[in-house]
């Protein structure tokens, strides 16, 4: 009997690893502080953006507002990064990192 | 601006202007946009050119999304019936996506003159000293007046008090 073939196609390992990585929570979407946004506008953001109802974006807001940041989600790097995309669409200071955690 | 009415039926907000206060929006939304790539790095890379491949992208994002926004915008200038005039002068008609994307515009506007400005803290006034930081002082003013207003309609559908 003849031993089983190898597959002419071996799977691409760095290719797994980084779909692997987008979907792993790992980075940290925040909001930063800044002077020239008005307060309820960034809380208009923040419900557009996340869908979050009036109170939870205020919170947030308020975060941003008294801490000078927010954690706004703990995302994969793709979903991460598409929210930073589109705060930043909004103009609001958006950066990502990874959870350190 | 301000805010008349909202009609439930239709989802549409009415806005009027009063006297020269058009031709003041308009010459104000003609300088969209004035931001250039992103405010600030995306973060969030382990390496230098992972950092700079995504950076790239998001600065290619921000400006196509702006290069759409300034298209939409000179039509609506220009020909958008939501903008028109009657015999009490200028009104605005949007929808609450309409609305969203002119706070979006009115934003730009309002942080890309901040940032003319020298990006002042809260409290500290700006340097207003040539032309160019005058008509960006009122810019940041007016644009975060006709925010506010935007704003409150959206929250309250109501005129204010």
């Amino acid at each position: 009997m003849p031993d089983i073939a190898e597959p002419l196609t071996k799977p691409d390992v760095s290719k797994q690893e980084k779909s692997r990585e987008s979907l792993d929570p790992g980075y940290l979407v925040i909001c930063w502080n800044d002077p020239v946004n008005l307060m309820d506008y960034v809380t208009h953001v923040f419900q557009r953006v996340f869908g979050w109802n009036r109170q939870k974006a205020e919170f947030h807001m308020m975060e941003v507002h008294n801490n000078g940041k927010s954690v706004l989600a703990r995302e994969g790097l793709e979903k991460a990064e598409f929210y930073v995309h589109q705060l930043q669409m909004y103009s609001l200071h958006a950066t990502m990192e990874k959870d350190a955690a | 601006m301000k805010f008349e009415k909202f009609d439930e039926a239709s989802g549409a907000f009415t806005f009027r202007f009063q006297g020269r206060e058009y031709s003041f929006f308009k010459d104000l939304l003609s300088d969209y946009p004035l931001q250039k790539g992103a405010r600030q790095p995306i973060g969030g890379a382990e390496n230098a050119e992972e950092m700079a491949e995504e950076q790239a992208l998001l600065e290619e994002s921000l400006d196509e999304h702006r290069a759409n926004s300034r298209k939409q915008l000179q039509d609506f200038l220009a020909k958008d019936e939501r903008l028109a005039r009657d015999k009490c002068g200028w009104k605005l008609v949007l929808d609450a996506p309409g609305i969203d994307w002119l706070l979006q515009i009115l934003n730009d506007i309002r942080v890309g003159s901040w940032e003319t400005l020298g990006k002042p803290e809260q409290g500290s006034p700006a340097v207003v000293k040539t032309d160019e930081q005058l008509r960006s002082a009122a810019a940041l003013q007016l644009a975060g007046m006709w925010q506010s207003i935007l704003l409150h309609a959206l929250e309250c559908k109501q005129p204010w008090e």
